[in-house]
């Protein structure tokens, strides 16, 4: 993609040759630089014919020390006593000479002052007004602040949180320092230019715009078709639900700041409203949401669904989702869209999303703060015309692999928990108790297997159960049951290809079984309505073991002996 | 020392134009005739070697 040209001026009271290298080799602006030689901040400041000025710059980055502004801070350096009304002054001058430039450059950024080289000082001194260091530092900068908040186009930094982020030993070169008079490592730089980018974004308007977000172990823990709203992760005295509301507080934060929100989830509709609606913990409503894609599609054809109905350019999206695997779906299939990797641990999800700067605006605005409701009120429709990769397409990079075995003692554990807690792929909803699954195991002519997928994300562990009772000619499937971590992935038709194959080679000529509807299993419904097996008016199946294959892709299938 | 040398130079290039990047292979010159870099470019990797090498207790 071809990167905006961005114009900044970079005058500083040290060298920043390392600054501009990384600054100029940086991803998200083509940066064109115009410096002078350092330690010439007032002189270029003062002299409007300098080369520096020829040329209206997008923006002007001044970046100074405190003593190089004020010989009477420096005097706190060698420990003496100040006054600091001087101290007032020397920033007094400071602010007139950089709002002098204000015709020269769209945007001004100003540092706010941290030491040049660390420096531990006194605490008992450290806050007191004739001496204290760090008194007189915090004074300069909220002066400075103070005197620059009505100028328009002018920003002051915060030096402080990107030495916070670096941590105070990497932030510092002293080497350096002496060597080159560049005080500051290059993590500490990289640090800078982040937040730079991201400024010039946000004052551009290129920063993010709407955020689609899925639910299931994202919003709140647990998977609601599973274990129901009640028994959802959110808030409570659980530190993991607590995690999670603080994550939609921080989202809700986001909407009141003119973020658009949206939902992108593989589930049923009406068990995720119910859950909203109903979970008093919930921070967001649907309210929030100006939209919302709820089934069971391919999410990266949704996102699309979804920007054409707002009107809004992939560009503009952010995408959060725990699971791997759909990060990397939509990833690939729309590189526009910004899918960053959520943490592994939802506990860090918070921290996570405050660090995210892609979001961040430099004015909120009452349309802002409404800015979702306008959506919802005014929502067009635009086709994007964009060819995506099917998903069958891409499932085939996934480098799937499924292993069927025959139940085994150690698996008996994970294939009962998946008989009766998963509800929404399973075919009968049939629960059992441990001592009744034993025994009917044992059964002769009942045959049950476990379904285990491996992708090149990792290995899913056990994800399904299928289990089949014969009598004469016929096994009946009793039961047909997958976990909705890995539903849509072909391994739903590979689980009916086993069973068939299983059959000729057993010289069983039928397979019957019957869909029992419950609230939550319409998924099931859907897989078999799919196959043509069953539909609205009839629930009850019979087809020959030798039915047209279905296409499985590339799948590899790991098999038991079919005897 | 190969890996401590070729990290360092890696961290140069995160400064260095395009057309001053250095290729790391034995072969590169750092001082010679053909002298790309600059006096604050050498200053960097020397500091850039020196940080590693402290990193991993080489330097007392």
């Amino acid at each position: 993609m071809k990167k905006n040209k961005v114009y900044i001026n970079v005058i500083s009271n040290f060298n920043h040759n390392n600054f501009v290298g990384l600054l100029k080799n940086s991803d998200n602006f083509d940066w064109q630089v115009s410096d002078m030689n350092y330690n010439q901040v007032f002189q270029t400041l003062a002299n409007k014919n300098a080369k520096i000025w020829k040329q209206r710059a997008n923006i002007t980055l001044i970046w100074t020390t405190p003593e190089s502004i004020s010989p009477e801070f420096q005097k706190l350096q060698n420990n003496k006593i100040i006054n600091s009304n001087i101290i007032k002054k020397d920033v007094d001058y400071f602010c007139s000479s950089v709002k002098s430039i204000k015709d020269y450059s769209d945007i001004v950024l100003i540092p706010n002052w941290i030491l040049k080289q660390p420096s531990d000082t006194n605490p008992a001194f450290a806050y007191t007004k004739d001496s204290g260091l760090d008194y007189n530092l915090s004074f300069m900068n909220y002066y400075l602040s103070e005197q620059l908040a009505k100028e328009k186009n002018y920003y002051v930094l915060n030096s402080s949180k990107w030495l916070l982020n670096c941590g105070l030993t990497k932030a510092y070169s002293s080497k350096l320092w002496y060597l080159s008079k560049t005080p500051f490592s290059n993590d500490f730089f990289k640090e800078v230019i982040s937040d730079l980018s991201n400024l010039y974004g946000s004052i551009k308007g290129l920063n993010k715009k709407l955020l689609i977000l899925d639910l299931d172990d994202t919003l709140w823990g647990g998977i609601v078709g599973d274990v129901g709203w009640k028994n959802l992760r959110i808030g409570g005295h659980d530190y993991l639900g607590e995690a999670f509301r603080d994550f939609q507080i921080q989202i809700k934060s986001l909407k009141n700041q003119g973020i658009i929100l949206a939902l992108a989830s593989k589930n049923d509709e009406k068990i995720v409203i119910e859950a909203i609606k109903n979970h008093p913990e919930m921070v967001l409503s649907m309210e929030d949401f100006v939209t919302y894609r709820i089934n069971w599609e391919d999410k990266a054809k949704n996102i699309i669904d979804i920007v054409n109905e707002l009107n809004i350019g992939l560009q503009s999206v952010v995408f959060l989702d725990d699971s791997p695997f759909e990060r990397a779906r939509v990833q690939e299939m729309l590189p526009e869209v910004l899918v960053p990797e959520l943490p592994k641990d939802p506990i860090d999800y918070n921290t996570f999303l405050s660090k995210l700067r892609c979001f961040d605006k430099t004015h909120i605005t009452k349309e802002d703060k409404i800015r979702g409701n306008l959506y919802k009120s005014e929502s067009k429709r635009t086709k994007l015309k964009k060819e995506i990769k099917s998903l069958s397409d891409w499932i085939k990079t996934l480098n799937l692999k499924i292993v069927i075995e025959n139940i085994k003692s150690e698996n008996i554990p994970r294939a009962l928990q998946l008989l009766n807690k998963t509800n929404q792929m399973n075919l009968t909803t049939r629960r059992l108790s441990e001592k009744k699954f034993n025994d009917w195991v044992k059964v002769n002519l009942n045959k049950l297997w476990t379904i285990r997928a491996i992708d090149k994300f990792g290995d899913y562990g056990i994800i399904g159960i299928l289990s089949i009772s014969i009598k004469d000619n016929t096994a009946t499937l009793i039961d047909f049951v997958v976990s909705c971590r890995v539903v849509g992935r072909y391994i739903e038709e590979s689980m009916v290809e086993f069973l068939k194959e299983f059959c000729q080679k057993n010289n069983i000529n039928k397979i019957s079984g019957e869909y029992k509807k419950t609230e939550k299993n319409s998924l099931c419904y859907h897989f078999f309505n799919k196959l043509k097996l069953i539909n609205n008016s009839k629930y009850f199946f019979e087809f020959s073991s030798d039915m047209k294959k279905s296409n499985l892709l590339n799948i590899v299938v790991e098999k038991p002996n079919y005897n | 020392m190969e890996t401590i040398i070729r990290r360092s130079i890696e961290e140069l290039n995160e400064i260095l134009p395009k057309e001053k990047k250095l290729i790391i292979n034995d072969s590169t010159p750092l001082i010679d005739e053909q002298f790309k870099l600059e006096s604050i470019d050498l200053v960097n990797l020397f500091v850039n070697m020196e940080k590693i090498l402290k990193k991993k207790n080489f330097l007392l």
